[in-house]
């Protein structure tokens, strides 16, 4: 449980980083002393597990995550997870103190916190992740991390942005082929072990770890893609040159991320899998054949940079080649080498990033031919440089010293290897030690009368840490041995010596003693000649980015050719997509189509009346299309509506048909309304171009009509299909139950069609006699909740869409005098511009706050109307019609909103008939007049008073009946006028008003003064 | 006689269909809708049964209703023609409710759907479609 809650703590702190409250509340200090020291108290904690890991024990946790899946969170410690979960804290602790005296920007600081500190949690939880998938995930977590981090500078640094970008491609990349590899890699194990291929077992490392997947026959491809993985997360040639470019990430960040700990993440797994997957050839010819290129590569490279952490990036590179190749060796002498080398770069490599840090601070540059003499400025650098320098050059009595020979001696051909490898390592380590002494010159005693005009001296806060682990690497070279042994030990699982002083001292028969020594003279030597050899012109090397650029440019080609198919006109995207459907359809579809039979028999004498109705509904559907002028268009389509209505009165659905009838008038009208708001100029335009395409060609129109025909005919048949599947169970049904009869078994109510339940049980259940309003409003009441949101948001949208003229105040939803107010100031304003007055801002603003008289009765609103507005259809006659209407057609609705039980009609048809007469309102008073003296109808809030009212009913449903929307009744002798008092009235009411608001809301948006009215 | 509401549901999206790929946006919002109403065509054909009455029900005989309950419950047609033996059969009562609450959501978007064409009337002059090709940049 410890460790799950170590892994929690930076993520929880990581995510208080996000509130400006923490640091505000914090400051700088408390956020620098907060994020250090939970990360100090991290490491000491992880420190108490060494005891029990040394003897060998794992400590795991597992927490189930989705059972269903198979997924679980495991948490898995052992010597190897420990070391890398200690170096995360340990140095995360240092660089986090570090950063608070690196920042200068206090909210700076508190974001790079949190992206330190996710990055941290996403690290801890890689290297104790005790199943493939939370590895997976922890691994993807430091990747995004880390391209957050390299791109902290992004906003105004080009080069970040390029940099963060090319890192993320590069270990994303291999962060896939990594997930491909340890998926195919747990099918194995469970293929080995003899279980379900997906079962969770194999997925889980302790299961990895013991099974012998070397001889299984995928055993070459998930190991390449594992190692895939690894390389590119560990800067292995050729992906190398992420790591350089990640520079441009703040030097603690690329001090934590990008020498100490997420690089390495690609050495930690496959350290943690050598068991399972190492000690081949296959394995050892590649992780020799990489680690080696990128070991030598990498010192080739880093000498000859002159900038300061672009020298680091690459020894850092050539180091984790170092390591990568030692982990290829067959003997377990490389296993101990890895893992000293591992702590040991940690310790010097992080020093060296983090003085960069300094050095750039307070210079203000990171180029070595502007540096020199920083000696006299930054002393406490300069001794700590001195001393990581010698770590890193391998002088005793360092830690470096005890990696190097441990290499050296891992590297011998007495361990079976050929004589290359030791020369490779040899001539990289003297190249190492070079790479150093050029680092400590040239920043600290060359040129010693540099000048720096923009010097600013650091605060002394900011030498602590890394003096630190200088300090931690002397001391764990000299004292801390059995230590280190322990944790080097149970991470290699077997214990080793650690040796200061070689027990031969003759150079001649200890050779890795005599190489070693011969590297810390070659080195030195070679410092010293430099300006004879170092600068001469070399050819340049092809490296990996050439590869990524020529790869980037493919892409991007590609992606131009693409763009060149696009015309940027929607209605031919539509056209592409249909057309493919189409194509599938009749590939897919052509070969389904056998034994559908059609049956259009006309056995009653009400289906030829049917027929001819379809006919009907379809021919004037087809209308609609060959019409050119939109009005005729729209009436012909609604001839179709009600066709259509006719058709389900002789269904016989009379609530259907309503709802029919009523919502097509709406539509009707609200279609005429719509079009008249579109100036003709537009609509003539479009009309006069009805069969042409834009290129003066009808092959459109061809093109389009066969997609038509496809597709209508696909689901013609799909339609066909589904009424024969139908039938078909139908007729089971009636055998089955033939059956039941002849043989007296009671027919399970599943086999039922759920209608016949509702027919049966929905005067049991609701009191009601109309089956379709009780599955409305309460069989299937939350899908109507549902609908009825869907609605009211429609509507809504429609009254956001129009309610904005461009340029403009809301009108909508205003007083209706506002906008009287409003539309008088901008009449004034236009009078006086087309007058020829040129009005300024502050005239027209002038303007804007005058209040010009308006009518006092709603009667005479229409005045300040527009041609729109007014309309022509205002007489006397229908003026007193519309005002006659209003009231019956409220009486109408509140009887279908009672009687909805027993008769036609329920709260869909009360809203569209009270909403039809508020649409004659507009129509005929016109929006001012309307708006004046319907005060009182507030579209917005009948929306929200209904859904108010239909969830307070549905929650009601659940304290005192059996659930959400569940039926209440109210037992009433005699009831007056037959009504049944039941909840569902209350749910239907509610539908009603929502409705209703709906149909209001659409109208007076429609209705309201646009744009070109203004 | 459900064959025909299916094949009316075919020829219906083959109209909408092509409505939808006409350059007027006016006909695209008929175009729609005239898928709308293919929907509620198929939704009519898969009823499981053709009735010839509306689905109501009486709580009991009352010697009108042609569809009752019985004493035991049990639901029961009045026999409507004593020379045909045709007996009363409510029609299917699922399918239309969820046509009737389909009409219903089909207007709101096709409100929607008018409100936009509105706004893109206004934003680009014109209802042509292939005149607004500010998609590609």
């Amino acid at each position: 449980m410890d460790i799950v809650l170590i892994n929690i703590v930076p993520f929880v702190l990581a995510l208080l980083m996000v509130f400006p409250i923490t640091r505000q509340l914090l400051g700088r200090n408390g956020l620098t002393w907060l994020t250090s020291g939970a990360m100090a108290v991290l490491f000491f904690w992880l420190l108490i597990f060494i005891p029990q890991v040394a003897d060998k024990n794992v400590i795991s946790h597992t927490y189930t995550w989705n059972a269903d899946l198979g997924l679980s969170l495991t948490w898995y410690v052992d010597g190897l997870s420990l070391m890398f979960a200690l170096i995360v804290t340990g140095v995360g602790s240092v660089v986090f103190f570090y950063a608070g005296y690196y920042m200068d920007d206090v909210t700076q600081l508190a974001k790079f916190y949190g992206f330190l500190l996710a990055f941290a949690g996403s690290m801890l939880a890689l290297v104790l992740a005790g199943n493939v998938f939370m590895l997976f995930i922890a691994w993807e977590g430091t990747s995004v991390m880390s391209f957050l981090l390299i791109g902290f500078k992004g906003d105004k640094d080009e080069e970040a942005r390029t940099s963060a970008s090319r890192a993320l491609i590069i270990t994303g990349g291999g962060g896939l082929a990594l997930f491909v590899g340890l998926m195919l890699l747990g099918v194995a194990v469970n293929v080995v072990n003899g279980v379900d291929l997906f079962a969770e077992s194999g997925f889980q490392l302790e299961t990895i770890l013991q099974a012998d997947v070397k001889s299984h026959s995928w055993y070459q491809g998930f190991t390449f893609l594992i190692l895939l993985g690894a390389f590119t997360k560990s800067a292995q040639f050729p992906f190398h040159f992420w790591l350089p470019g990640a520079m441009t990430a703040p030097s603690p960040a690329s001090a934590y991320l990008h020498s100490a700990t997420m690089v390495k993440a690609g050495v930690y797994l496959l350290f943690r899998l050598y068991p399972t997957l190492g000690k081949t050839n296959y394995w050892e010819s590649w992780l020799l054949f990489i680690g080696l290129t990128t070991m030598f590569i990498g010192a080739l490279f880093a000498i000859r940079k002159r900038d300061l952490k672009g020298l680091l990036a690459y020894s850092t590179v050539s180091k984790l080649g170092a390591i990568i190749a030692m982990l290829g060796l067959p003997d377990s002498i490389g296993l101990k080498a890895a893992a000293i080398g591992i702590l040991a770069h940690a310790l010097y490599k992080a020093t060296f990033f983090l003085l960069a840090g300094t050095i750039e601070h307070a210079t203000g540059t990171r180029n070595l031919d502007q540096l020199g003499g920083l000696r006299r400025h930054l002393p406490v650098s300069f001794y700590t440089a001195v001393l990581v320098g010698l770590s890193m050059a391998g002088f005793p009595p360092l830690l470096g010293f005890v990696a190097k020979e441990t290499l050296l001696e891992a590297m011998l051909p007495e361990h079976g290897l050929t004589l290359l490898p030791i020369i490779v390592v040899t001539s990289a380590s003297v190249l190492t030690v070079l790479a150093a002494f050029l680092f400590v010159w040239d920043v600290f005693v060359s040129r010693a009368d540099q000048q720096y005009p923009h010097f600013h001296a650091p605060h002394n806060g900011i030498h602590i840490g890394p003096a630190l682990l200088a300090v931690m690497s002397l001391l764990t070279g000299i004292f801390i041995a059995p230590l280190l042994e322990s944790i080097v030990g149970s991470a290699i699982g077997k214990d080793i010596k650690l040796y200061l002083i070689p027990s031969n001292l003759n150079p001649l028969e200890n050779h890795a003693f005599g190489l070693s020594l011969l590297v810390l003279f070659a080195g030195p030597a070679l410092f010293v000649v430099r300006r004879y050899w170092l600068n001469m012109p070399w050819f340049n090397l092809p490296t990996g980015i050439n590869l990524y650029k020529a790869f980037i440019d493919i892409i991007e080609w590609i992606g131009d050719q693409l763009l060149r198919s696009q015309n940027g006109k929607l209605r031919y995207y539509l056209a592409v997509i249909m057309g493919v459907v189409s194509v599938l359809m009749l590939i897919g579809g052509a070969q389904n189509i056998h034994g559908l039979s059609i049956d259009i028999t006309a056995n009653k004498a009400i289906d030829s009346v049917k027929i001819m109705t379809i006919l009907l509904a379809i021919g004037s559907t087809a209308a609609s299309i060959f019409l050119r002028r939109h009005l005729l268009a729209a009436l012909s389509l609604g001839i179709a509506g009600y066709a259509i209505g006719g058709l389900f009165l002789l269904e016989p659905a009379p609530d259907v048909a309503l709802v029919q009838f009523l919502v097509e008038t709406l539509a009707t009208v609200l279609i005429i309304l719509m079009i008249a708001r579109i100036s003709m100029r537009q609509r003539r335009e479009v009309m006069n171009v009805l069969w042409d395409g834009s290129d003066d060609t009808h092959f459109g129109v061809l093109r389009d009509a066969a997609i038509a025909v496809i597709i209508g005919m696909s689901v013609g048949i799909f339609a066909l299909a589904a009424v024969d599947d139908r039938q078909a169970r139908i007729e089971t049904l009636e055998q089955v139950e033939q059956d039941v009869i002849d043989e007296g078994v009671i027919l399970p109510e599943i086999v039922r069609p759920i209608a016949m339940w509702h027919l049966e049980n929905t005067y049991k259940e609701t009191e009601a006699t109309d089956v379709v309003a009780a599955i409305l409003a309460d069989f299937r009441g939350t899908d109507t909740l549902l609908e009825i949101s869907v609605f009211s948001l429609a509507a809504l949208g429609v009254m956001t869409l129009l309610a904005v003229p461009k340029g403009r105040e809301i009108l909508i939803g205003k007083n209706v005098r506002d906008v009287m107010q409003s539309m008088a100031q901008s009449q004034e304003i236009e009078r006086q511009q087309s007058s020829g007055n040129k009005l300024d801002t502050s005239q027209m603003q002038q303007i804007r706050t005058k209040t010009f008289p308006l009518p006092e009765k709603p009667d005479q609103y229409g005045a300040y109307g527009d041609e729109h507005s007014i309309s022509r259809l205002s007489t006397p006659l229908t003026r007193m019609t519309a005002t006659v209407v209003l009231p019956f057609a409220l009486l109408i609705s509140i009887a279908h909103v009672l009687y909805g039980g027993t008769a036609p009609g329920d709260g869909f048809t009360a809203g569209v008939v009270s909403g039809l007469a508020i649409a004659v309102w507009y129509v005929i008073f016109g929006y001012y007049e309307t708006k004046g003296r319907l005060w009182w109808l507030r579209p917005g809030r009948l929306i929200s008073i209904g859904l108010v009212i239909a969830l307070g009913n549905a929650v009601l449903g659940m304290i005192f009946s059996e659930g959400f929307l569940n039926i209440m009744k109210l037992d009433v002798h005699n009831p007056p006028a037959g009504l049944h008092f039941v909840s569902t009235i209350v749910f239907d009411f509610a539908i009603y008003l929502t409705v209703f608001g709906g149909v209001t809301a659409i109208m007076e948006a429609i209705a309201h003064p646009g744009e070109e009215a203004l | 006689m459900n064959d025909l509401f299916a094949i009316a549901t075919g020829i219906m999206f083959a109209l909408g269909v092509f409505q939808l790929l006409r350059r007027d946006m006016i006909k695209v919002s008929m175009g729609f809708y005239i898928l709308f109403t293919g929907i509620n065509f198929f939704l009519l054909a898969v009823g499981v049964f053709d009735g010839n009455q509306p689905a109501y029900v009486a709580p009991k005989d009352d010697g009108q209703a042609p569809v009752y309950l019985n004493d035991a419950g049990e639901l029961t047609g009045r026999i409507l023609d004593e020379d045909t033996g045709e007996v009363a059969q409510p029609s299917d009562p699922l399918v239309q409710a969820l046509i009737l609450t389909a009409i219903v959501i089909s207007f709101g978007s096709y409100a929607l759907l008018l409100g936009m064409i509105n706004i893109l009337s206004r934003r680009f002059s014109t209802i042509d479609s292939d005149k607004m090709d500010n998609l590609k940049a």
